[in-house]
């Protein structure tokens, strides 16, 4: 799943979604994709990064569907600029939570994550996913005042060559650990997906592989 | 240094015009071999240090929260706005009528 959220000013939030959805609609995108309003974030004053949030669960042809997304996100902005719009400050607050979420930024307002489908439990991005990765630099254990962005730099530093597990690859790997022989070369656990934190935004879907050495198991890196 | 993400950051921003790139260029982009922390440290200085501020009720609150930001922040650089540029735009709230319109 490539979930994508856009940033906006709540009170312009109403407008912006309109004007982009009439574009995923006049392109015929609506029907492969879900498309929804975060009236959470409209409720508040504050800025929010995921005034509209778009699933994208389709795995044939993501690339095309999001391409047209893209494409229809762009001529929404152009057509309703106004709407879209952020003052400096709200820019900048908004470019802070995209980076403290782990985001993909494509533009100051448009950010993606790419999600397996089942990880986490379906929870949400920030709930799950972003719970994952500050488990795994030790973020969600210290107290609220030190998880500033330079002490969350220091720990993304110190834990680079991590890989995120989620949930469903260790539920998926557990039996597979108590018997390594089972392990076969071509089994649906060398395609299990995972999240490195090199690209916490990313899964690398096919690419990266799990053998046996020596008795042990190893991950090796994508070839791409 | 990325200069695709670099492009990607000021897409669409005062006086940029959005990127042209498709779903696979932005996606590799975004895999070149930057690690995510220099990426983060590039973005620190721009990343507003008041991230809570509340949005004014009234346009012309935005001076009171700039020098707020100043006041908090003297390093930080303000985009001054042109009150000649506010217009009035439809919006779901009846109590806002102008906006400033930056882009």
């Amino acid at each position: 799943m490539t979930r994508l959220y856009v940033g906006l000013d709540p009170r312009r939030a109403l407008d912006a979604f309109t004007t982009l959805v009439k574009e995923l609609h006049s392109r015929g995108i609506l029907p492969g994709i879900q498309v929804c309003l975060n009236l959470e974030s409209m409720h508040s004053r504050k800025i929010s990064n995921d005034s509209i949030v778009i699933y994208v669960n389709k795995s044939q042809d993501r690339q095309e569907l999001l391409d047209k997304i893209l494409a229809a996100y762009k001529a929404a902005k152009r057509s309703n600029i106004s709407s879209f719009s952020l003052t400096p400050q709200q820019r900048d607050a908004l470019l802070g939570k995209h980076v403290e979420t782990y985001r993909a930024i494509v533009d100051s307002n448009l950010t993606f994550v790419e999600m397996a489908s089942d990880e986490a439990n379906a929870m949400s991005w920030d709930a799950g996913g972003v719970q994952l990765i500050d488990d795994a630099i030790g973020m969600s254990g210290r107290p609220l005042a030190e998880r500033t962005h330079q002490s969350r730099i220091q720990a993304l530093m110190q834990a680079l060559k991590k890989r995120i597990w989620t949930r469903s690859t260790s539920k998926a790997l557990e039996p597979v650990l108590r018997n390594p022989d089972s392990v076969q070369e071509g089994t649906e656990i060398q395609r299990i997906s995972k999240r490195n934190l090199q690209f916490p935004a990313l899964v690398n879907y096919t690419s990266d592989r799990l053998v046996k050495k020596g008795g042990k198991f190893e991950m090796l890196p994508s070839a791409a | 240094m990325n200069t695709s993400l670099d492009a990607l950051q000021t897409s669409g921003t005062e006086g940029t015009p959005l990127v042209d790139m498709s779903w696979k260029d932005i996606r590799a982009a975004w895999s070149t071999g930057e690690p995510y922390h220099a990426f983060y440290q590039r973005m620190l200085p721009r990343i507003c240090p008041a991230e809570n501020l509340e949005i004014p009720a009234d346009p012309d609150n935005y001076a009171q929260i700039d020098q707020q930001v100043v006041d908090a922040h003297p390093g930080h650089i303000l985009h001054e706005l042109n009150r000649e540029e506010v217009e009035p735009v439809l919006s779901a709230s009846n109590s806002i009528k102008y906006y400033p319109v930056i882009e």
